[in-house]
């Protein structure tokens, strides 16, 4: 089967990806999840009916060229919220909850991932029509959704081809014993079903999905 | 005023000077910082919050001005969801045509709420995505006690607030914010909203600044109109074009003590304007109906 890979590099003051195990005062794992990867390339392209799909592979922790890495930054960020998942009392009383995050700091990631799907006919290749649809997009500036680096508030300053000034940090190391993948069974129209991956690695600022 | 619209991409080029532009509820109310690196934050919320503000009240100057400008209410009103005391169980009994065109900051931001009667029907992603306002260089935060003459504690003549005045001395920040039509048809969000919305954005500081935030001055806003609505331009490519930096002989990773430090784009190369429909500063826009309210 030919192989139809993409890539982009995004970058921001702020990322969420937040640990479920964090409860109501999120903190963000140090990388996007799988999910999240994916969400963020559909936010520039996706085909609704779902002949293809993004497979993210890979996400790169990238530092400003020439820089000290080997470490993520963090950042408290405190703000009120007036959403849907507050107590039922809070709620009623029209009460706003002040929520404690604990999000990424000034993040650069690069992502890569194969296009997966049906394999087409002949004239007809949804994975290529994909692949080819995303590119064609950056270079015009289009997106169906702004990205942004989980919440939607935290928008990208880049979101793009790989830069010259940025290289991946390959002194950082970092173990993390339990992380979220999906909360869904299946790439496209999929049911609720959280999916944890264990002792997951990012070795010389490489996570491998 | 237009029904539709195309994708536009902003950039608020915000000057703080001894003034507090976002206080951090976890940290007493000192203005937001990156930990890392010392810049200056302000939250999209916080400057959400101040839109809102400027249109809560039916009566205030800058409301009836906006609307005075980019056309009266007819269909759709302009009221704010996220206000104190609002009615919730009245809101959730409004049918989904009625909820859209009640709230102007629904229709433009999103809104999450929900109750059990209406299932989460009204819950929407927002078209306008403010991102974080972050100061170009590292900010000095400057901390001095506050006294009152006539007291505030009920045994006391006298009264006096440690360390409460908490500011930023300088800081040149910038904030970006996105307008997506992609979501306006959940929203019920229209070209009118999104005039509002530009009609506002000069004003946000201006009109509601405080003790603590006196000197907050938006020096730019500016806005690129895309020329279509799925965009015409690279984003990025925008941003990095009209964001400020230090000019040589002053250090990026030091606090500026004033605005001579920076250099400030006024204008896009052509090869960006070139590929938009529009570029304009808000804060020097024309209404042509504001002359006629």
């Amino acid at each position: 089967m030919s192989s139809y890979p993409i890539q982009l590099e995004v970058s921001g003051p702020l990322a969420m990806y937040a640990r479920p195990d964090t409860g109501g005062s999120p903190t963000s794992y140090p990388v996007p999840t799988w999910s999240a990867a994916k969400g963020l390339l559909e936010s520039i392209a996706y085909l609704a009916q779902g002949e293809a799909w993004f497979h993210p592979t890979r996400v790169e922790i990238c530092r400003p060229v020439g820089s000290i890495g080997g470490a993520v930054s963090f950042q408290r960020y405190a703000f009120n919220y007036g959403g849907p998942l507050r107590k039922d009392l809070n709620i009623k009383t029209g009460t706003g909850m002040q929520v404690f995050a604990t999000a990424v700091a000034n993040p650069c990631y690069r992502i890569y991932a194969d296009i997966r799907g049906a394999r087409g006919g002949s004239g007809r290749n949804p994975r290529h029509y994909l692949q080819n649809l995303f590119e064609r997009r950056l270079k015009q500036g289009r997106c169906f959704k702004t990205p942004a680096l989980g919440w939607s508030e935290f928008t990208c300053d880049y979101w793009g081809p790989f830069r010259p000034e940025w290289e991946v940090d390959d002194a950082l190391d970092l173990e993390i014993p339990s992380m979220l993948s999906s909360v869904w069974d299946r790439a496209q129209d999929g049911a609720y079903v959280s999916r944890f991956a264990h002792d997951v690695r990012i070795e010389k600022g490489a996570l491998v999905f | 005023m237009s029904e539709a619209f195309n994708r536009g991409t902003g950039l608020l080029v915000i000057n703080v000077i001894n003034s507090n532009p976002n206080g951090d509820p976890d940290g007493e109310s000192e203005p937001r910082t990156f930990e890392a690196d010392g810049r200056g934050l302000i939250s999209p919320v916080s400057f959400k919050r101040k839109l809102r503000d400027l249109m809560e009240n039916a009566d205030a100057d800058v409301r009836k001005a906006a609307l005075a400008a980019t056309g009266p209410e007819t269909k759709k009103h302009f009221g704010i969801l996220e206000s104190r005391g609002r009615d919730r169980k009245a809101i959730s009994a409004m049918s989904l045509g009625d909820f859209r065109a009640a709230y102007w900051d629904g229709r433009v931001f999103g809104n999450t709420f929900v109750e059990k009667a209406d299932q989460g029907k009204f819950i929407t992603t927002g078209v306008v995505q403010f991102g974080p306002g972050v100061s170009v260089s590292p900010v000095e935060i400057v901390r001095l006690t506050l006294t009152n003459k006539a007291g505030v504690e009920g045994d006391k003549d006298r009264g006096m607030a440690p360390l409460a005045f908490r500011v930023v001395h300088h800081g040149l920040y910038t904030m970006p914010f996105f307008v997506n039509p992609s979501a306006a048809h959940k929203s019920g969000c229209d070209g009118h909203d999104i005039d509002v919305l530009k009609f506002l954005i000069p004003h946000a500081y201006a009109h509601t600044a405080s003790g603590i935030r006196p000197e907050v001055h938006i020096l730019h806003a500016w806005y690129a109109e895309h020329k279509n609505p799925l965009g015409s331009c690279p984003d990025p490519l925008i941003l990095a074009a009209l964001k400020p930096k230090k000019k040589a002989g002053f250090d990026p990773n030091k606090p500026s003590l004033g605005i001579d430090e920076y250099d400030i784009p006024t204008a896009l190369p052509e090869e960006l304007r070139a590929r938009l429909a529009s570029f304009e500063d808000l804060c020097l826009k024309e209404w042509p109906l504001a002359g006629a309210a």
